[in-house]
């Protein structure tokens, strides 16, 4: 086993020391290793025995600076007030927002067997029938979080979505006219109000865990928000999400079949208002690609994974403008 | 047009010897470097591709800011933020605009564009 502390490594006995008051008893870390190293996150699988049962965990490590910090403890009541209403979730084991345990905020939650690489979820034989069935679990699983009452849940930001895009596409300290055209388009054309809802901020193919019988977990609750629902349809149908295919839910299914599985206060959902919030969607990629290049220029983390985000922005612009010509 | 202080080999080849190494490593790179690599030699495409048509796009570039009274993008960006265009430009702002992602995507992502009307 290794002590080492450095800033991305995992010390395993501090992990036994957080969860053994946790789980009741003497825990025994067995095996950890890295899963992801995320612009904001480190992640890690972690099996350990706790008494005589083997358990697999997944522990998120937040670094110091970047995207989303400082939110574990409302991430967990997230994932739980999401388990209550239905929506499959991985179960929390703990979380703290006091880096002094691990070097940084954790949350720990159990590790939930199936598929998280989204090329794969749109080929592997192996998932076809969770494929088929794609779109309309997403409509459900919507409307139950959707559905959660805000009342129910930690306090969380209401941010107006073209303002968030705006403020971050400055904090960048780049000009780029291409998504100027988009935000005063999407302001020109304001989008149906809707009661808000609580909103996931990140539902998309690439953070589901999908096995043969479909959506078993939905991850990465930290952009989550009060707001207008339709950004969580509007992101799940966006082309980066569609992985280079086809078919407009996540590269898998049919909107016809999204939307009939979900169900809105306020309304049945209009293409046109769709349009909008996908048109939004690629909007915010675009720019959060620019930040996460801008968290590489500044030395807050060093990643050539990060500095070519910064690049594959122009992807973001040409869908914006290409959307904006057909509806101007 | 490139100088010949620093002669051969010149950056753009450089690169090209720095990518064909990172290629040459393949599976010699733990899995969970092996992502990273690959990101890593796109990287490096991009720089190519940027160096071999850099002055050209940099020139239609100047053209376009030049025909739109836009000193840069930073000017253009600010005056349509300030929604100071007039309405019966718009197209031809967007046109422009348009015409510069399209040369950006040339080096950061050259099949883009055909993926994009291919409705992938």
């Amino acid at each position: 086993m290794t002590t080492d502390a450095g800033p991305e490594s995992l010390d395993p006995e501090r992990v036994a020391s957080i969860l053994s008051p946790v789980l009741g008893g003497a825990v025994e870390v067995a095996e950890t290793r890295r899963l992801s190293a995320g612009a904001s996150r480190l992640s890690w699988s972690v099996d350990i025995r706790a008494g005589a049962a083997p358990r697999r965990l997944v522990l998120q490590r937040e670094r110091g600076k970047g995207l989303g910090r400082g939110k574990m403890l409302r991430e967990a009541a997230l994932l739980r007030a999401a388990a209550a209403a239905g929506v499959p979730v991985p179960a929390v084991v703990a979380a703290d927002d006091d880096p002094a345990a691990l070097g940084g905020a954790y949350l720990v939650t159990e590790r939930i067997e199936g598929e998280t690489i989204p090329r794969r979820i749109l080929r592997d034989p192996a998932l076809a029938r969770a494929r088929a069935g794609f779109a309309a679990q997403c409509g459900r699983i919507l409307s139950r979080i959707h559905a959660i009452p805000l009342g129910c849940l930690p306090d969380l930001p209401r941010p107006d979505p073209i303002d968030a895009i705006a403020e971050m596409l400055d904090n960048t300290g780049q000009s780029r006219p291409a998504f100027e055209i988009g935000l005063a388009w999407l302001r020109e054309h304001p989008p149906r109000q809707r009661p808000a809802t609580l909103v996931h901020g990140d539902f998309r193919n690439g953070n589901f865990v999908v096995g043969p019988d479909g959506i078993r977990a939905v991850l990465d609750w930290e952009l989550a928000y009060a707001g207008n629902p339709m950004q969580d349809l509007g992101w799940l149908c966006a082309r980066p999400w569609r992985w280079g295919a086809s078919p407009p839910v996540g590269g898998i299914g049919r909107i016809d079949e999204l939307l009939a599985a979900y169900s809105p206060a306020g309304g049945p959902v209009s293409a046109g208002e769709l349009f909008w919030w996908k048109l939004l969607s690629s909007l915010r990629w675009g720019v959060i690609c620019l930040e996460q290049a801008r968290v590489h220029l500044s030395g807050e983390q060093r990643s050539v994974e990060l500095a070519v985000l910064g690049r594959l922005s122009s992807e973001m612009e040409y869908d914006v403008l290409r959307m904006v010509r057909d509806a101007w | 047009m490139r100088g010949e202080l620093f002669g051969s080999p010149t950056a753009a080849q450089l690169i090209e010897a720095v990518r064909e190494f990172l290629e040459s490593l393949g599976d010699d790179i733990p899995r969970d470097r092996a992502f990273h690599l690959r990101v890593a030699i796109n990287a490096l495409r991009v720089a190519e591709r940027e160096l071999a048509i850099s002055c050209e796009a940099e020139a239609g570039h100047r053209q376009r800011m030049a025909a739109l009274g836009a000193s840069d993008d930073t000017d253009l960006a600010r005056t349509i933020r300030a929604g100071q265009f007039p309405p019966d430009r718009r197209d031809e702002i967007l046109a422009s605009v348009l015409a510069d992602v399209e040369a950006r995507l040339q080096a950061n992502s050259p099949d883009y564009i055909g993926r994009y009307d291919a409705g992938e």
